[in-house]
Parts: C-alpha cells; sequence; structure tokens
C-alpha cells in the first residue's frame, strides 16, 4: 500500500489484495490523512486482484467519513474483472464515484 | 455400469487469515476438473468461499490453535461447500440478509454469500455454515 499526498488532495494506492488481513493497516493509513486534514481521497486499485466485505467495509467506511467531512473519495484505475464485478454486485458505483 | 460416485474433500485448515488463498485456489482446482452444469460457479464460489472463511477465521478463532473444517462437493447439478468453525456461532435465526444487517462487517459477508448461492443453512449454533449452488438454471 502507498500514499500519495499533493498539495490537499490524496492517493491511496492498495496492493493486491483488501481484505482480513490488511484492513487495519488500511484504515491507518487512511486516519492518517484525515488527521492531517486531506479530504480529497482517491483509492487507485490499478492493483487491486481481490477483495472481500472487510475491505468493501472499509472502502464504504471511508466513504461515509470524507462525505461527512464535506470532502470527496474515489475510485480509479479498477483492473481486475474480479473487483468489477464485486463491485457491480454491491452497486458501488451508485455510493462512490468510480472512475 | 459405471456411477459416478461423488468425490467428498475434506480439509482441516489452521484459524489464520492467510491460509485463505490457499484453499481457495484449491477449491477452484477442483472445480475446474470436474464436469457440472452450474452457471458462473467460478466467481460465485470464490465470493461465497472467501466470505465464510473469514466468517470462520475472525469470528470462530480465537486460540492460535483452533482450526476451521471444510467439506467440499460435486455433482453435476450441485455444488456445496460446508464451513464450521470451534467459535460459539451467532444467532443467524434472527439476522435478516436481505437487508441492511445488525451484525455489520459479519453480517456484510452473509449478505454477499446470500446472494451468490442458492441456498444457505446454519446447525443450530450458527457456527457451521452449508451453501448450495444448483444448477439447470
Amino acid at each position: 500500500m502507498q500514499v500519495e499526498i499533493k498539495n490537499n488532495s490524496a492517493r491511496i494506492i492498495s496492493g493486491e489484495e483488501l481484505n482480513l488481513i490488511n484492513r487495519s493497516e488500511f484504515e491507518d493509513e487512511f486516519k492518517k490523512l484525515i488527521e492531517d486534514g486531506i479530504i480529497d481521497i482517491t483509492l487507485d486499485f490499478k492493483n487491486l486482484k481481490k477483495i472481500d466485505s472487510s475491505g468493501l467495509g472499509k472502502v464504504l467506511h471511508f466513504n461515509k467519513i470524507v462525505e461527512d467531512k464535506g470532502g470527496n473519495l474515489k475510485i480509479e484505475n479498477i483492473n481486475s474483472e474480479y473487483v468489477k464485478r464485486v463491485f457491480k454486485m454491491i452497486d458501488l458505483n451508485n455510493i462512490i464515484e468510480i472512475n | 455400469m459405471d456411477n459416478d460416485q461423488t468425490k467428498i474433500y475434506n480439509y482441516i485448515i489452521p484459524g489464520q487469515a492467510e491460509q485463505i488463498t490457499g484453499i481457495i485456489n484449491e477449491l477452484l482446482q477442483i472445480l475446474e476438473s470436474v464436469d457440472h452444469n452450474i452457471s458462473d460457479i467460478e466467481f460465485r464460489l470464490e465470493i461465497a468461499a472467501r466470505e465464510m472463511f473469514a466468517n470462520g477465521i475472525e469470528y470462530g478463532c480465537k486460540s492460535p490453535d483452533d482450526q476451521i473444517v471444510v467439506e467440499f462437493w460435486i455433482e453435476k447439478d450441485k455444488i456445496v461447500l460446508i464451513v464450521e468453525d470451534p467459535g460459539e456461532g451467532f444467532n443467524w435465526q434472527e439476522s435478516n440478509f436481505e437487508i441492511e444487517p445488525v451484525l455489520d462487517e459479519r453480517g456484510r459477508g452473509l449478505k454477499m454469500i446470500n446472494k451468490v448461492s442458492d441456498k444457505i443453512e446454519f446447525n443450530e449454533e450458527g457456527n457451521l455454515i452449508k451453501i448450495t449452488f444448483l444448477g439447470g438454471k
């Protein structure tokens, strides 16, 4: 997982999976950004191959936090058919902007 | 006259999340090698299995020696996956997997399992889950 910060925006680039194992790390990175006042956040999923309900739960949770603070969360670069299908299954694009 | 005996696959998996990928790959490999009539099963099985294993490990395995028990079989028109954990279970009788779950993350996983499988059953305690995928649809 990598985080890039530019001006007042940030990009979190995930690794290959977002799941039970690394959800705390994912949350820690996100919390640091919020604490630093960054609420324009992009989740870059170019490396993401698998996601489970833990990962999805974090994404939805982050979206709520950012929205409550008047910010914006969006998802970019989905590369994996599996991830695309999971997002479609839960109609994620009705909740979060996906590019 | 040959009749196909349904082979039942049994696994005992240590209760660590790092084990999940391995057992999923195993199940998908078995799926590839057997004839069946069930649509879109690779995706559906992977979704359901990921959640079942994650739930079993996260909620059912508290000490380092805890393990989950997995049973899996494939018939032409039916695929069954059972996961049992050593935990206390949960009150599935009062859960509704169609609506927004009360149990948050555990509920979200169950909702996904429910969405992709044709039947979902629990034992009384709720520490054993059995899902069925049906063919011919």
